[in-house]
Parts: C-alpha cells; structure tokens; sequence
C-alpha cells in the first residue's frame, strides 16, 4: 500500500529506531506496564512465603489442641479465629496452603509435558499420528472432566500423585492443541525455510526455532492451568475426596467447617480457606493476564 | 442442511464409542477390579457371595466381551442393574436427572440473563465506569470458588438473616399450599442457582464484551455508522448480530459445564441430583450407575458440541451446507 | 457563487498513542464547491484518510483528538456538533466509500437489506420503495440482475462488486459530496480501472462534490478538479489539477510525478523519492521533507515553510517555492 521506496537511497536510510532487544526484555517491560499483574505476582510471592515460613515464624503448632480458647471468632491472638479444638486456624490455613499449592503445581507440571509431548508430536509428524492424536484430544476433551476426576480419586484412594495425575489428566489437552497449532504455523514460516536451506537438521530446527515461539501460549495456559488446578484440588477436597485429615488443604478446611458456618454461625472458619483460595486464584489470573499480554506476538515494539 | 445434521451426528458416534471404551477401561483400573471392596452389595460380601456376583455381572468374561456387552446394553436401552439397590440404572438415573437438569437450565437461564445486557453495554460504553466495574466483577467472579461462595451465602440468608432455606429442595416438615407453596420451591432453588450460575455468568460476560468490542471495531460497524444509522440499529443489527455467532457457540457449550459444576452445588445444598448420586456411587463402588451417569454427562457434552455446530451454521450465512 | 459546500479550515487532529501523542494533521484548508471534484493525495501516514474520517466525525475517539480548526458544510459546523446532528448529515447529505470492500459490507445482512436500512432511514420509505431504489441503485452501479440479487450476502460478490455495492449505499440518498478513500487501493488493477470510470460516470449523472483520496497521483489528473497534496499531516501544496501537472511548486510533489510510470512519451528512468516517511511521532521544528528533499538549503532546517501562494488559487509549503516551480516539466499534462 505504502509508495514509498526504502532501499532506493541507502545513504539518507533513516537510522533503525531501536536496537535489536530479546523477546524476554520486551515482554518484562510489557509485564511491568500492568499494575495488576504486577500486583499479583507480589501477592504470590507474599503467599509463597508466608505458607512455607509462616507457621515457623509464628510459632504454632497447626495441630495445638487448647480447648480454653475453642470457637473463638478472630482475634489479635488468632487472627483467623480458631475451631472446636481450639487450634488457631491462620496456622493451619498457612500449612494447608503448602499441600494445596504443591499439588497444583505438580499437576500444572505434568499437563504440561504431556501436553507439549503430544502436540510436538502431532504438528511435526502430521498424517495419521496427527489425526490419531486429535482424535484423542477430542475425546478427553468430551469426558466430563469434575466426574471423572472424582472417579479416579474414589477409585484409586486420595494420594498425592493420584489427585497430581487425575487433574492434570484433564488439562492436557489445551496444550496440545496450542503447541501442535504453533508447529503447523511455524513448520511453513520463512525463517524455518532459512534454517533448512543452511543443513540444521530436523530436530534441531523444531527445538531451536519452533519451540520458543509455540512456548508463549503455553506458557500463558499454564500459569492460568494453575489457577485451574487449584479450584480443581480444592472443590475435591471440599466434597470430601481429596486429601482426608489431618492432612488439610484449604478445600478442607471449609468442607470440615461446613456444619460450624452453617448451623452455629462461625462464619470464620469457612471465611478464611475460602478467602486464600480466591486470593491465590485472583493473583494468579492478574498474573497470568499480565503475561498474556505481555507475550503476545503480535504486539510488535515500534 | 438436514444432511448436515445427519452427518455430523453420524460423525459424533466414533466418538461416542472412544468415549465408552476410555470411561469403561478407567473403571477396569481399580485395583482388584470391580467387586474389590466390600462395600458392594450391602456390605455383606462373602466369598460365596462375591463368586455370585461375578458370575452374574460376567465380570469374569474377558474386558473386550464386557465392553460389547455393555455397550450393547446401553444401545438397547438396558442400562445394568445397580450393584447397590439392585434396581435398573435407568430408573435410578431417571429419578434424579430432573432436578439436576432444572439447576443447569435455570442457572444457564439466569446466566444469560445478566451476561448479555452487561456485556453488551459494557462494550458499547468501552472506558467507562460501567465497563470497568463490570470487567471487574467478572473477572473476580471467575476466581471465586463456587463452593466458598455458596457456604457464605448460606451463613448470610440462612444462619445470621434466617431468609432462606438451608438444604434440599422443598420443605419435607410442612405441607404449603398455593402461593407459600410456589415460594417455598423457589426459595429453596435461589440460592443454589446463584451459586451454580456465578462463574457461567462471569464467563459470559467477559466473553459477549469482548465479543462485541471486536465486532465494534470491524470495518462495517464502521460503514453503518458513516451511513448514518440511529446507534441503536448500529449496535444490534449490525454489531450483535454478528457477535452473535460465535457468542451462541460459547454460550452453548456452558450448559455442559453447567450440569458438572452442579456436583458441588448439589453437595452444598443437599439437593437430591445426579451430582450427589454420582458422588454416593463412587464411594459405594456402584459402577453400573456411575456407567451410565458418565455416559449420560459425555452424551450431553456431545449433544452440545453439535448443536452449536448447527445452530452456528444457521446463523452465520456465510456457511451452507449442501 | 455562494458559500462553498464544504469548508474545511486550519483542522488539526491528533492522537494519543502508547509512544506518546502524535500529530496525524496538521492545519489542513480547503474548499469544495457544489459538484467540485477535489483529490487528496499522500503517502501512507500523510493524515489522508483522518481528514476524511473527520469530516465525517468517524475518528474513534479516544484515542484520536480534534485539537483544533472548523468544518463547515453548508454553514453549519460539523466539528462539536452532536452525534445526532451528525448522524442526519452522515449518509444523506455527505457519504463516504472505504478503502477495503472486503470488510467495510456486514456479512450477516443482506445486500437489499444494508441498502433499503440507509433509504428507509433518512428519506422515510416504505418498504417497496425502498426495494425498488436498493434495485435501481444496484443497476446504477452496474451490478446485473440487480432485483434478483437483492437478497444476497456479501461473501457472494466479488471485490469489484462489492465497491460497487458500497458506491451503491454512499449515493442511495443522492448525497451533495462523495468521500471516496482510497477506493481502488484494494483491487486489481483492471477492477481499479473500471471503478474509477464508474464513479466519473456518476459523478457526471448525478453532479454531486467529490473528494477522492489516493497515494496515486495518475488517478486524479482526469478525474478531478483540484488537487491538495499532503505531507505527513500537512498540505504541502494545492492548486487546480492541470497546474499541479504542469507547474509543480513543491519538491515532494516534483517527486511524486516523477515517479509515475507513463505510456507514450519519451522513456525516461522511474525516480523514487529516497527515504522514507518521517514517524508522526516526532515533532518537527523545520520542513518535514527535508530529510528526502532534493531542494533542501540550511533554511529548511530552522523554519518551518507555510502554504504560501505562488500563483492564484495555487499555493505550496516551500522555501524554494518560485524556484521549483520554475524548473523544467515534469510530466506531460495531458494524460
């Protein structure tokens, strides 16, 4: 569209307005433009520490039985309240937050290389495995994903590994699709061409050039996958299917503080567990937003 | 466009099999296989009894037989007996569906309800107050666990303001009649409706914003107004309509999502649906029903997937099907 | 003559952008009388098309900002004036064509029904009527079968057919000035051909005001009456066509006509204009063109040249004004 004619007159070329910067520098920057994001990431951090330290700094003791101070509402003493045995619930909504968190990650881990595994596979090797392997992805995509996660939970017995595997066996597929699209696009692009005209081989072509680029919606589907596994994680333990006591998770908590909220009005018991976890989800999702924008493609820096 | 209904249906039947072959091979995954807990039939297993029921489930038959005769079952309309009460699955299912479906249909009803009106007004008044807030409340609704949602509720108009009904979907103490009678039923569905319908409807309306915000950048959007069109034609016949397309597809595909998130809805409230039988079923082991309640919720999610598809292809006239 | 139909003065439009503010026009005047035609040509980023948009009050604002000057048709002020002021302007006494047919039709409606939407607005038709001037208008613009396709969507019409259709929808009032923006850009060039042929046909048909917008100087020389040449946001030089043609005054413009390939003729080489347009972006404190001017002294550097004069009706932004326009032809007038 434009008439204009650049390399007619190298000479009076103006010169190019920034200087070559890599695609991580650009996307923090963009990152640090998104005042939620940002706060997000803080707030995460905050968690992180406080529920892998705080019950140490505390100094209490999640499983202190103190019958003279049961059912009390929050306080200076227990600022999250305590329950009918008297245990302060802010250290044990801190070290319920370790299993919880510790399990969505790990389950955000493995969906992830199931899925980048699969979908690498799929968009390089087309044909028949390609189709197969949607074929499969199209099926998992048709369970119904809560139901059987509680299946393979009641079946298997609550184990860490068990609930790990069980949500990431449901959030595989959106990576794969996402990795295998970004191998058909990136398979024809120019630079793929270039790469093959000057020997690099297959494999080193797809991990070299193909991978960094289909990584960015991965990487943006895996921090919101997070956010997934945790509601996941938490509605089991809230039916009652996931980790069964005294190992406590959030989900829990407020499945055990059901009848206290409801027929006695301690409204802090199922405050509090539920609060950390729409805190932690809300971050994650500012964050996760953040990147998306952030790692966008195409949004070209001027 | 008939045969393309056709088609497609036909299309969904591979499916529908890998779909039973992987759910039936999930359940052969339990250690010990079927029957491996006491619990079934009653509690009373003995080894005598346990042969018994091996032999009359043909559970001892080799895993593809099962398949074929189950699946054969399902087509036929013999859904299995329930290991647990002994009654047809069918019946057991048929009890509770209804309830669960009403849930899912007022929560979708609901949803749809606020999402499209605030989407569509957040989007014609991109910047403002209104926009942000309601960006705002959605995105928040999104993280919000429906669980921690519905048990504050419950403290607040059940314990602490005593308005509404705690469990269950009708008052089992008192018998009312007419308008107490009307009022009593809904009271009873208000709150699990809320909470079932919170993050659909949080969804939705980020999804008709940004919908419709696409739409309203588009080059016609653009025309229409240069012709100068009163803003309301601009922003339904030309805008929404075309938003609407791939809106209906989205909106469609919750109902799905809708009947599963009602497991945890039906937990809360104690509401007598196929989330809470799925749940007792598991933990009694009851695989006929919790067969035929999966193959139930994949026949849904199925059925969704191709009505959108039509519904997508009646909408949108750049598509025919021959 | 009475006051002129359109009266555009001294308009300044910016924009606020992530890298800052940024100037897309800069002072732009100019007049259009009942049936004049007037052709806009610039570069991509020159401020062509938000002229346009201007008049017709489609700048999307945020981010885009009127900071100054007026528009007037026909006495009445356009700029500030509300939007439903300007929706009884917009369509029926002023219509615009856009740069791609491709995306400016609504896919869901139909044809008839986009066209009848606009008569059935702003003249008060009942239906039949309405339907029989969607059809005359199809006709007029040269689509066949017009009735029989009344009932069809865009995605059934080629590129050509479907600026036609939007030429169709711009005239359906009988509109005083056709605003055309770049409406063969997008084209082939035989489709581009016929297009421009259509719509000096029309013109002469009906005798409404043209203001056509282009990157291509060879469209306009049979087409328009007079020509305003812009340079990144600025009129850099405005005359009638032939004298553009025949006595260029600006070195951007000299360029510009050296760059069009011509039939017949000596042959001579294509000159491109070196460079590349400057970023909007950055403010300038001196002529906007020197970097890329061939004429450029140390003058141009420190003063920013104003439209100045050089002959009646005739004015360019240039130090050398006099200079260039006395130096050699060009090109053949005549085209």
């Amino acid at each position: 569209m434009a008439s204009h004619t650049l390399g007619a007159d190298p000479a009076s070329e103006p010169a190019l307005r920034a200087p070559a910067r890599s695609l991580w520098n650009d996307a923090w920057r963009r990152f640090r433009r998104h005042p939620l994001a940002l706060g997000g990431l803080a707030v995460l951090g905050l968690l992180a520490v406080a529920v892998l330290i705080g019950p140490l700094l505390l100094g209490g003791d999640p499983d202190a039985i103190d019958f003279g101070a049961k059912d009390a509402g929050p306080s200076l003493a227990h600022p999250m309240g305590t329950d009918e045995l008297g245990r302060d619930q802010l250290v044990r909504v801190l070290v319920g937050g370790r299993l919880t968190l510790s399990v969505a990650s790990a389950a955000v881990i493995v969906s992830i290389v199931v899925g980048v595994l699969v979908g690498a596979l799929a968009g390089y090797a087309g044909g028949f495995v390609d189709n197969a392997l949607m074929r499969l992805v199209d099926v998992f995509y048709s369970l119904p994903g809560l139901f059987v996660v509680i299946l393979l939970v009641t079946l298997l017995g609550a184990g860490f590994w068990t609930i790990v595997i069980a949500i990431a066996v449901f959030s595989w597929m959106n990576t794969a699709r996402l990795v295998r699209a970004s191998y058909l696009s990136l398979k024809e692009k120019e630079y793929v061409e270039a790469a093959r005209t000057i020997g690099a081989g297959d494999v080193r072509i797809a991990l070299r050039h193909i991978l960094p680029n289909a990584l960015t919606p991965v990487i943006v589907s895996a921090t919101l996958g997070i956010a997934t596994a945790i509601l996941i994680e938490s509605a089991l333990s809230f039916l009652g299917l996931g980790f069964q006591p005294p190992q406590a998770t959030w989900g829990g908590m407020l499945n055990q503080s059901q009848d206290a909220v409801i027929n006695e009005g301690h409204w802090w018991r199922g405050f509090f567990p539920g609060a950390m976890i729409f805190v932690t989800v809300l971050a994650v999702n500012y964050v996760g937003d953040g990147l998306r924008d952030a790692l966008d493609p195409r949004r070209v820096e001027r | 466009m008939g045969s393309y209904v056709i088609r497609r249906s036909l299309q969904a039947i591979p499916l529908l099999i890998g779909i039973s072959v992987v759910l039936f091979l999930m359940l052969q995954m339990t250690p010990g296989g079927p029957l491996a807990s006491s619990e079934a039939g009653g509690g009373r297993a003995t080894a005598e009894r346990t042969e018994r029921l091996r032999e009359e489930f043909g559970l001892d038959d080799p895993l593809p037989v099962q398949y074929v005769n189950w699946a054969g079952g399902m087509v036929r309309g013999d859904w299995g007996t329930s290991y647990n009460t002994g009654r047809p699955v069918i019946d057991t299912i048929v009890d509770r569906l209804p309830t669960t479906l009403l849930l899912t249909g007022l929560a979708f009803v609901v949803a749809l309800a606020i999402a499209l009106p605030v989407g569509i007004f957040a989007a014609t008044r991109q910047y403002s107050t209104f926009d942000y807030v309601s960006s705002g409340l959605s995105f928040v609704g999104v993280a919000t666990p429906s669980f921690w949602f519905g048990l504050m509720l419950l403290f607040l108009f059940s314990f602490e303001l005593g308005w509404l009904p705690s469990s269950g979907l009708e008052d089992l103490r008192e018998q009312h009649l007419g308008l107490a009678a009307v009022w009593d039923r809904v009271s009873h569905l208000i709150m699990p409706v809320a909470v079932l319908a919170l993050i659909a409807t949080a969804q939705l309306t980020r999804y008709v914003r940004d919908s419709m915000l696409e739409v309203l950048h588009q080059d016609y959007v653009r025309t229409a107004r240069g012709s100068g069109l009163p803003e309301r034609s601009v922003v339904v016949r030309h805008a929404f309509r075309n938003a609407a397309i791939p809106m209906v597809t989205i909106a469609v595909l919750m109902i799905p999502e809708l009947f599963l998130g009602a497991v945890i809805t039906e937990s809360i409230f104690a509401i007598p649906g196929m989330g809470r039988l799925f749940i007792e079923s598991a933990e009694l082991r009851d695989y006929p029903v919790l067969l035929g309640i999966l193959t139930i919720a994949a026949l849904l999610v199925v059925l969704a997937n191709l009505v959108a598809d039509v519904l997508y292809g009646l909408i949108d006239p750049r598509i025919s099907y021959g | 003559m009475s006051a002129p139909l359109l009266e555009v003065s001294e308009l300044a439009v910016g924009f606020d952008t992530d890298e800052g503010p940024v100037q897309a026009v800069n002072q732009i005047s100019f007049t259009l009388a009942e049936g004049e035609a007037l052709a806009i040509v610039g570069e991509s980023g020159s401020g062509k098309s938000v002229t346009a948009l201007s008049i017709m009050g489609l700048v999307p604002r945020p981010p885009g900002r009127i900071d100054g000057g007026s528009i007037r048709f026909r006495g009445s002020e356009l700029l500030g004036a509300s939007e439903r002021e300007l929706r009884r302007v917009r369509g029926r006494y002023v219509a615009m064509i856009y740069q791609d047919p491709m995306t400016s039709l609504n896919p869901a409606l139909t044809v008839g029904r986009q066209i009848t939407e606009i008569v059935r607005h702003h003249l008060d038709l009942s239906s039949r009527q309405a339907a029989d001037r969607a059809a005359e208008l199809l006709s007029l613009v040269g689509i066949p079968n017009a009735t029989g396709r009344l009932g069809d969507h865009p995605h059934q019409f080629s590129g050509g057919q479907r600026q036609r259709i939007l030429i169709a929808m711009a005239l359906s009032c009988d509109p005083a000035v056709l605003i055309a923006d770049e409406p063969t850009t997008a084209l082939d060039v035989t489709v581009q051909a016929q297009i421009i042929e259509l719509v000096k046909d029309l013109r002469e048909r009906l005798g409404m005001a043209i203001i056509w917008i282009t990157h291509d100087l060879g469209v306009v020389a049979g087409m328009v009456d007079k020509v305003a040449v812009m340079y990144s946001g600025y009129a850099v030089e405005q005359a009638p066509v032939g004298e553009l043609f025949a006595q260029p005054s600006h070195p951007y413009t000299v360029g510009l006509l050296r760059s069009l390939p011509t039939f017949g003729g000596e042959r001579r080489r294509l000159t491109p204009i070196p460079g590349a347009p400057p970023d909007p972006a950055r403010g300038v404190d001196a002529c906007p063109f020197a970097p890329r001017c061939d004429w450029v002294i140390d003058r141009c550097h420190e003063e920013f040249p104003d439209l100045t004069a050089v002959a009646p009706a005739h004015g360019a932004a240039c130090h050398r004004r006099d200079e260039v326009r006395d130096a050699p032809a060009v090109v053949d007038a005549a085209r």
